[in-house]
């Protein structure tokens, strides 16, 4: 009995070593990762590569009853859906007029002004194999990798807008990020003004606008979109229009990660930023002595003279 | 009973079952609900049962294959399931008595346990606080599928397993 005891008292003794040392590996990972070493995402991009096959099988059932749970609760509201679309069509042809024209003029001006063109971005279409909606993360996956020219850090998009970027990528599979997602930090641009801001994921469906400059006013309905800042993203890709929620802006998104099958990865080559040469006049001159009212009479004489 | 290898890795492979299930990459709700923390019942089970089956490295590795699979940082979760099991070992008696519905609860402590270290962690690892509602359904759903959980675990234990023969 006693003996018994004893080993019971060695076991738990030897157990409190070992879990303190698992917590100080574990947190060691974590400090690793944060210091962008991040020795998963090979790992990660294999498993999903291996287990592309079977996911677009899993998917497939589960994707037709998402879909038909996500659309029960709009049966309740066809019709006021169906007046509402009418009535946004029927906006949205005028403001499709009015780009038309706007598009004809940008097109005249820089012919005129002799614009270099701009590059056009090819592009992959994707299918989405699984998507989880995790408190810390989500994610979706597609069937396209490094084969198929998907890199990390290419936008994706839907019909509607922006959904995210990509985080890892495997040969035939990549790992998308989506722009709720708490990893989540887009530049963006708002207009009107082309105010610029952060677009920061909070894991809820609205991400929130950082770092505008506080003299800066816009307002809800203001429409969103990619400021193309740090060249990973190409400029003026849609993203949704700003909301005001418990005094805070936020962005309510034209995309639904949610729902959409298909989704296109922009291949965009951005020009890299490069820290511009010091110059000379960088730095700004010193300033002028200060300038002394009272000169001693001995050493410059106020005023000459043209008779002496 | 089975063989004693196979046995003695059952608990653990338990462990990888449910991470490989909690983080299938579809979701059974469109969405509404996140996935459990299945792997944490493995944990919570066999360390009160057969500790000698699922010792601190196996709770580490679980954790550790649920950060691989579910995308997190590497660490969160395994310093989040060993903080479970540090707990769950200095309170073992009283966890061990527990039966029925405090059984669930005994679970539910273990598994607030785990969650807040997960919350706690996230936050440090990414500067903000993360929406405490996802948060608390992961909770909540967790600990509502650890009963139905338990009674395949417990078949498991009594068919395949078996009691331990040592103190240990």
């Amino acid at each position: 009995m006693a003996n018994g005891f004893w080993r019971n008292a060695r076991g738990r003794g030897d157990n409190r070593l070992s879990l303190a040392a698992f917590a100080l590996l574990a947190i060691l990972l974590l400090m690793l990762s944060r210091a962008q070493v991040n020795v998963f995402d090979r790992a990660r991009a294999q498993i999903s590569d291996a287990a592309a096959p079977w996911l677009s099988k899993i998917e497939a059932p589960f994707d037709g009853f998402n879909r038909w749970v996500g659309n029960l609760t709009g049966i309740f509201s066809v019709y006021s859906e169906n007046l509402r679309l009418k009535d946004e069509n029927a906006r949205l042809r005028q403001w499709q007029g009015a780009a038309i024209l706007m598009q004809a003029r940008v097109t005249n001006y820089e012919r005129l002004l002799h614009a270099v063109p701009r590059r056009d971005t090819s592009s992959v279409l994707a299918h989405v194999i699984g998507r989880s909606g995790r408190p810390y993360l989500q994610t979706m996956i597609l069937d396209a990798g490094k084969a198929e020219g998907v890199r990390p850090g290419e936008a994706v998009l839907d019909a509607r807008g922006l959904i995210g970027r990509i985080l890892v990528s495997g040969d035939h599979t990549s790992w998308v990020i989506p722009l709720k997602d708490l990893n989540s930090r887009v530049p963006i641009a708002i207009a009107p003004g082309n105010a610029q801001a952060i677009l920061a994921g909070n894991n809820t469906a609205y991400p929130g606008i950082e770092t505008l400059d506080p003299r800066v006013q816009i307002k809800a309905g203001d429409v969103v979109f990619t400021s193309g800042d740090g060249g990973l993203l190409p400029p003026g890709l849609p993203i949704g229009t700003v909301i005001v929620q418990a005094n805070r802006y936020r962005v309510a998104l034209f995309a639904d990660a949610n729902s959409g099958a298909d989704v296109e990865v922009l291949d965009f080559k951005g020009i890299p930023e490069t820290q511009p040469t010091p110059q000379a006049t960088d730095i700004p001159a010193p300033p002028p002595p200060p300038v002394t009212q009272t000169a001693p009479a001995s050493s410059v004489p106020a005023v000459v003279d043209g008779n002496e | 009973m089975v063989g004693g290898l196979f046995a003695g890795i059952l608990p653990f492979a338990c462990g990888v079952i449910g991470v490989v299930l909690a983080n299938l990459p579809v979701s059974f709700t469109s969405g509404l609900l996140p996935p459990p923390l299945l792997a944490l019942m493995p944990v919570y089970f066999w360390s009160l049962v057969r500790p000698d089956l699922m010792p601190p490295w196996a709770a580490f590795a679980l954790g550790l294959l649920q950060d691989l699979l579910s995308g997190m940082p590497p660490g969160v979760w395994a310093a989040s399931f060993i903080a479970a099991y540090a707990l769950i070992d200095r309170q073992r008696d009283s966890f061990a008595g527990l039966s029925g519905w405090a059984a669930v609860l005994g679970f539910g402590i273990v598994a607030v346990v785990a969650n807040l270290c997960a919350f706690l962690l996230v936050s440090f690892y990414f500067r903000a606080i993360p929406p405490f509602t996802p948060a608390f359904s992961l909770l909540v759903v967790t600990v509502v599928l650890y009963a139905p959980v338990a009674v395949i675990l417990a078949f498991i234990h009594r068919r395949l397993v078996g009691s331990a023969r040592t103190h240990l």
